[in-house]
């Protein structure tokens, strides 16, 4: 079965993880692990080639840009988001915010942390 | 180590993991495994890198899978490329098929049950011809049969003869003999009799087998006069000793002398019971037990008694054929070379016979199978001219000849499959069922079962059946565009007559041998095997031995059984016999006078029947010339005998009045019995050899003058006498509380028992004969209703012509007529080949017997009449102002 493309709602988990890792920030790949895992607190870890996986379609997609690209160092090879991506992680934050909210309105969830 | 290795692993699929087109990535990404790894490494030590790594390889393999599915299809490789078509086809195939689950029913039964007996049929055969017999390098044991020069025999063995091969045939390791043995044995109901092998001490050593419990015999066994000692069959231990944990070691009673039991022998088929010509028993029941062989000082030298069967097992450097050369040339002194030896395979020996019914019936399961792919291919046909217009515009959007010949390949290959697997499973049933409803006496010494070759042999068949299915669409795709739709119903009709005749052809070459075979199995049940059949019960009864029951007491026991049993209410008639009318198991050589005395080694060729004076009468043999015995004659009195048509034919046709010696009963009883007898009397031929084979020379002499102490109780019951048969132990309990009685039998089972072999035969042809004519009628049907669709608007015209309905039907018929005619033609012709192969199966009607064949012929017209009916109603009612609008 062909995978879904990259850019389209909803986003995979790693997707969504890996753009949010890279707002305001620009990463390495491995950097994009970490940060993902610590934020996380080890909840989503990612390997290596899904990773890539994604990043190389995403750069596809035109969701990341790299810097750095003639850098013969992977670790000074970084990513940054370009404003498609952006606005695609933005939907995807509202999608899933709505989504939170139908449940919450079954009471599914604890009011308290509700954004309002 | 291991952790380096999976490291190496995952980095060299990781690299090929097709990362968009910029190359850096994949080194990106290995350095990023890297740095993970010695991560994982630190937090967890080596355990802890492991399981990262294992994760990373699930990963990086699934993620590969997910990237080739993504790929642009024509940068896939081929392989795959093939696999998905197949997907395809498979799934539009089955969207057909259950738009039509009837026709896809009925088709996948067919091919199931042509399968099922194709693949049983061949089961059966694999286990008889080529499953190995249960003996250790069995391919080295034969069977050794004695043999006269002038062409006789093979027949039984004489102890002498065996001697001199015991020790002067370099090709045999080992030999041994073996012999019938009954004994009567102390039961809870009395005296019953018991049935073993005598066999001598290398028999067991010969065959290669092993006591379950305990040791076989060995030369010390052997010797005259040593301590008499048995080996139980597994079934005796269990079934007459209860399975008695301490049975080896303890006495038992066999003909009333202790035998001291040495041990207990496997369920194993091993041979016993040898009879002429060259036969040897294998059923269990005549099997319960094993006693050495006696060698007497006369044992070595004997030639008159042939009553041995010989095994050997040849030296594993040598053949049969050399084995033969030795015994040819091996001879007694003053022997002039009359008799030799001759080998027979163990299998041979046991296969021989129901070889050729196997074949017959594994050929009619091919013919079977081939209607049925006739049958299929002619429906492929019709689909194929169904589906033109779509396969038209699949060709027209791209797909070659080679991927519409798959299509039709992989429409067939489903039908094969699922036909195939039913048929499997179905003959798996028949073949676990089987075994358990064939009499002990067909030799499988190995279940049959489906095995490997059998599974292959499936496939095979399934490969075949799909191709022949999907030839000829296939063949007609290079037509798709050039024929619009619609208009090629002649060459369609064309292929489609000639599968339909192929099919009423092997239908008749089939049905015309179950036929023949179906009448002689009548003829044989009906004809009269020369003695009344109906009715007569069969009871072996003993009182023991020559010493046990003197003359006296033998002639007494005999008058008063038979005494006692006519007078119980029920009994139409009761006589004795030494062998009841469907056995014959005393061969003599007799001296006519006036003749050349026949050479007295050779086996006796005149059978010996001895029978009380009542016999003719109360089982209906006629007494042709000449008179009976009478109650009077008795051992005082001159000898007389009546001989059969056989033996009266053999000497000249005149017979009666002269005399003949014989020394058999004076070799019994001594001289109170005659030795020399006069004929008196010439009787019709029984058919003592088998119900199926000619009869021989016999002749018959009195119970009063040669009185038996073990012999045949035959009780003829009256018509409403069901109870008899358990009724008759009492009786002749009542008359010797100690006699030895054996089981009750009726004369019909014994006979349908012979019968078993043909019946099977001739029963499961006709089955196939059904089904495959029933089949062809099938396709007359299909040819005759496509014929009519394909000509509604011309059929319309020539009615708004004014042609009568009549007409139109009539044209209809004939046309059914004629092509189940040229089917019939060709199968009589293919009857009147193959009919040589038939003849040796079959009794008083010839292989191209021709009234068979016109009955045959005439039933399968009728069928085409039947066929035909349904369409040329529909032919006729067709309305010529819808017909021509149609279009």
């Amino acid at each position: 079965m062909p995978a879904p493309p990259i850019d389209q709602l909803p986003l995979s988990v790693p997707a969504f993880q890996i753009l949010l890792s890279l707002v305001g920030q620009d990463l390495h790949g491995y950097a994009i692990v970490k940060d993902i895992e610590t934020r996380t607190e080890g909840e989503v870890r990612l390997t290596a080639s899904t990773l890539y996986g994604a990043i190389a379609r995403m750069l596809d997609a035109g969701l990341l840009e790299e810097r750095d690209a003639d850098s013969e160092s992977p670790r000074r090879r970084t990513y940054r988001l370009t404003r498609a991506g952006r606005r695609l992680l933005e939907r995807e934050a509202e999608r899933l915010a709505r989504a939170a909210e139908w449940a919450a309105a079954k009471r599914l969830l604890p009011q308290a942390r509700g954004s309002r | 180590m291991i952790n380096r290795w999976l490291r190496h692993l995952v980095f060299s699929v990781a690299r090929r993991l097709p990362l968009s087109r910029r190359a850096y990535l994949g080194d990106d990404l290995t350095a990023t495994i890297g740095a993970l790894a010695d991560d994982a490494r630190a937090a967890g030590g080596a355990p802890g890198e492991r399981a990262y790594l294992c994760r990373e390889l699930i990963e990086v393999l699934r993620n590969a899978w997910v990237a080739g599915h993504g790929r642009d299809v024509a940068r896939e490789p081929p392989a795959r490329r093939l696999l998905d078509a197949c997907r395809d086809d498979v799934r539009a195939s089955l969207r057909q098929w259950r738009r039509r689950p009837a026709a896809a029913a009925g088709v996948v039964g067919t091919l199931a049950m042509a399968v099922a007996a194709v693949v049983t049929t061949f089961g059966l055969l694999t286990a008889v011809l080529w499953r190995p017999l249960p003996f250790p390098h069995e391919e080295r044991l034969v069977f050794v049969w004695e043999s006269a020069s002038d062409e006789r025999g093979p027949f039984r063995v004489t102890s002498g003869r065996f001697s001199d091969w015991e020790r002067g045939i370099g090709a045999f390791e080992r030999v041994a003999a073996f012999g019938a043995a009954g004994f009567s044995l102390d039961s809870r109901d009395g005296a019953v009799p018991v049935r073993g092998v005598r066999v001598t001490a290398s028999y067991f050593g010969t065959l290669g087998v092993r006591p379950l419990v305990g040791r076989v015999f060995d030369e010390r066994d052997e010797a005259p006069g040593a301590r008499r000692v048995v080996l139980l069959s597994r079934a005796m231990w269990q079934g007459r000793f209860g399975g008695a944990p301490d049975i080896v070691g303890r006495d038992v009673r066999l003909g009333g002398e202790p035998y001291t039991v040495v041990g207990i022998m496997p369920d194993l088929v091993t041979p016993g019971w040898p009879s002429n010509p060259a036969r040897v028993a294998v059923e269990a029941e005549l099997r319960e037990f094993w006693i050495p062989i006696a060698r007497t000082p006369d044992f070595a030298v004997s030639t008159r008694a042939h009553v041995l069967g010989v095994v050997a097992r040849l030296r594993p450097d040598t053949t049969a054929a050399q084995a033969n050369a030795e015994l040819s040339s091996l001879t007694r002194a003053g022997d002039e070379d009359r008799h030799h030896g001759v080998t027979l395979s163990f299998r041979e020996q046991f296969v021989r016979d129901v070889r050729a019914p196997l074949l017959v019936l594994f050929a009619a399961s091919l013919a079977v199978l081939l209607v049925a792919c006739a049958n299929l291919a002619a429906l492929q046909v019709s689909r194929f001219e169904q589906r033109r217009s779509e396969l038209a515009t699949r060709a027209a959007l791209g797909a070659g000849r080679v991927r519409l010949a798959g299509l039709l390949f992989v429409d067939a290959g489903l039908l094969s499959v699922a036909g195939g697997v039913a048929g499997v499973w179905l003959s798996s049933l028949a073949l676990a069922w089987i075994p358990t409803r064939l009499p002990a006496s067909v030799p499988f010494l190995t279940a049959p079962a489906l095995d490997l070759r059998a599974a292959v042999f499936a496939f095979l068949a399934g490969l075949a059946v799909t191709v022949a299915i999907s030839a000829w669409p296939a063949l007609r795709l290079r037509t798709l565009s050039a024929a619009p739709r619609g208009v090629s119903l002649p060459a369609r009709a064309r292929v489609y007559r000639g599968l339909v005749a192929i099919q009423v052809a092997i239908g008749v070459a089939l049905a015309v041998p179950a036929a023949l075979l179906g009448e002689s199995l009548s003829a044989l049940r009906t004809r009269g095997p020369g003695f009344t059949v109906e009715g007569v019960l069969v009871v072996d009864v003993s009182i023991g031995s020559h010493a046990a029951a003197p003359l006296g007491r033998t002639a007494r026991f005999e008058r008063d059984v038979t005494d006692t049993i006519s007078a119980a209410p029920g009994v139409a008639g009761v006589t004795l016999a030494y062998d009841h009318p469907l056995e014959s198991n005393w061969t003599q050589v007799i001296a006519m006078q006036g003749e050349v005395p026949a050479d007295p080694e050779l086996e006796g060729d005149v059978h010996l029947r001895i029978v009380s004076p009542g016999y003719f009468e109360a089982l209906g043999v006629r007494v042709l010339d000449g008179r009976s015995f009478e109650e009077r004659e008795g051992g005082d009195a001159p000898g007389v005998a009546l001989v059969n048509e056989a033996f009266a034919a053999a000497h000249g046709g005149r017979v009666l009045g002269r005399r003949f010696r014989d020394t058999a009963a004076v070799t019994a009883w001594g001289p109170a019995v005659p030795g020399e007898y006069e004929i008196v009397g010439v009787v019709a031929n029984e058919r003592f050899r088998g119900v199926d084979l000619p009869s021989a020379p016999a002749v018959y002499l009195s119970t009063r003058q040669f009185p038996q102490t073990s012999a045949t109780l035959l009780v003829r019951a009256a018509n409403d006498a069901a109870d008899l048969p358990s009724r008759i132990r009492g009786l002749i309990r009542g008359v010797d509380p100690a006699a030895t009685i054996g089981q009750v039998r009726s004369l019909s089972d014994i006979l349908s028992e012979q019968l078993v072999s043909r019946r099977v035969t001739s029963g499961v042809t006709s089955v196939f004969a059904v089904a495959a004519v029933g089949l062809a009628l099938l396709g007359l049907y299909g040819l005759m209703a496509v014929i009519v669709a394909g000509r509604t608007r011309d059929v319309g015209v020539r009615l708004a012509l004014g042609a009568s309905p009549a007409t139109i039907a009539r044209t209809i018929v004939v046309e059914s007529v004629g092509a189940a005619m040229v089917g019939i033609v060709a199968g009589i012709a293919l009857t009147a080949v193959l009919g040589g192969f038939l003849e040796h199966l079959l009794v008083d009607v010839s292989a191209r017997d021709p009234w068979t064949v016109m009955v045959v012929a005439g039933t399968v017209l009728a069928g085409a009449l039947l066929a035909a009916a349904g369409p040329a109603r529909r032919a006729a009612r067709v309305d010529p102002a819808v017909a021509l609008r149609s279009e």
